[in-house]
């Protein structure tokens, strides 16, 4: 075999790896820049799930003493957090936040949005979310259980809590880990969207979302709050 | 994402990662910048309020009285019912004693007063942490009678 032969056989080999490594470097970047170029398009604010995954249907009692089931809320949206009524700041910001939310509504929007708030705290009695809940809207839903079954909810939505230890002498004076995400719910009971706490000021174009998601015309909306 | 796509993927995710510059979290220090993460969404960025949800703070009477009652709120947060310009506000505001510390409160409550009653009298950190170490044994979102 001649040195040319040799040499060509090499340069064939540098450059398939050259090729390789390229490509091996270069597919991974083009997928992340496309699925990146997707996420933007998306018309949700919110993390948007596409496929159909039918929500937990929880069943829980709500301010005024009544069995609630999700399935009772079929044809809503529901827009549901958990957190607890002696909450210092995360659950007033983000019930406040979801009742900005729904002034936005226009009103035939506001007939199908359900607001719900479970609490994760056996302190909090359907009295004590009766009075707790018109505070943000009189028109929420606040909602407890048997501490099995809000647990069970809270697993099935990946929502975490934990009872923090009390600082004080007074043992029931604790106060409660949480997460903080909302969810949306759709008509047909499928978990669909996913905000994070840091969304909820955007008041706008979560209403946005939720008149879509109701398949209602988005530019309809009625603001009614400054 | 395909088997093969998806290591790749969170190769370059967590490399990126790395790399992501700590600026994104968020520490808020002057009283400006206090009150627009805190306190605008409802009181909004001019102190107007929302009328019938959220009270001005622009026209509110607790700006004329002792600052020790501003300080009070922003730790304690605030419920119930009160009366402003003839409107009724029935709410809850959180409690910021968990998130601020002494030095940002006495910011955010000396940019509110500099904006709406000039001239008040300075609030101090040691003033907010005397205040914090008074009402530490006092339920949260007090009503505007327990406050008095």
């Amino acid at each position: 075999m001649s040195p040319r032969i040799h040499s060509d056989a090499r340069s064939r080999r540098i450059a398939l790896i050259i090729t390789a490594v390229c490509a091996a470097v270069s597919i991974p970047a083009l997928v992340v820049l496309f699925s990146v170029a997707g996420r933007s398009a998306s018309p949700w604010f919110g993390q948007y799930d596409s496929e159909a995954r039918p929500a937990y249907d929880f069943s829980l009692t709500d301010q005024n003493g009544n069995p609630l089931h999700l399935h009772d809320l079929r044809g809503n949206i529901v827009l549901l957090s958990f957190g607890f009524t002696r909450c210092p700041n995360i659950c007033p910001t983000t019930l406040g936040n979801l009742a900005a939310v729904f002034r936005r509504l226009s009103p035939a929007a506001q007939e199908k949005v359900k607001v719900a708030f479970v609490s994760v705290d056996e302190r909090d009695t359907p009295a004590a979310l009766k009075e707790y809940v018109p505070f943000f809207h009189d028109r929420f839903i606040g909602l407890t259980g048997d501490p099995a079954d809000v647990g069970a909810a809270a697993r099935a939505y990946g929502a975490f809590f934990r009872k923090a230890p009390a600082v004080g002498e007074d043992k029931s004076d604790y106060m409660i880990d949480h997460s903080t995400y909302t969810y949306l719910i759709d008509p047909d009971g499928n978990l669909r969207i996913l905000y994070r706490f840091d969304q909820m000021p955007e008041h706008e174009r979560i209403a946005d979302d939720v008149e879509r998601a109701l398949g209602l015309p988005v530019a309809e909306r009625q603001t009614v709050e400054k | 994402m395909s088997g093969w796509a998806r290591p790749a993927f969170l190769c370059l995710l967590l490399s990126a990662c790395n790399e992501e510059p700590l600026a994104y979290i968020p520490a808020p220090l002057t009283g400006r910048e206090i009150y627009q993460a805190k306190c605008a969404a409802c009181h909004q960025p001019d102190g107007a309020g929302i009328p019938g949800i959220c009270p001005p703070l622009s026209t509110s009477p607790r700006l004329d009285g002792n600052t020790d009652d501003v300080v009070r709120i922003i730790l304690l947060g605030m419920k119930g019912s009160i009366v402003r310009e003839g409107q009724t506000y029935s709410g809850i505001m959180p409690s910021w004693k968990f998130d601020l510390g002494d030095a940002q409160i006495a910011a955010v409550a000396n940019e509110v007063h500099a904006r709406w009653k000039p001239g008040s009298p300075e609030v101090t950190e040691e003033q907010v942490r005397r205040i914090r170490e008074e009402t530490s044994k006092q339920k949260l979102f007090p009503t505007e009678a327990e406050l008095r």
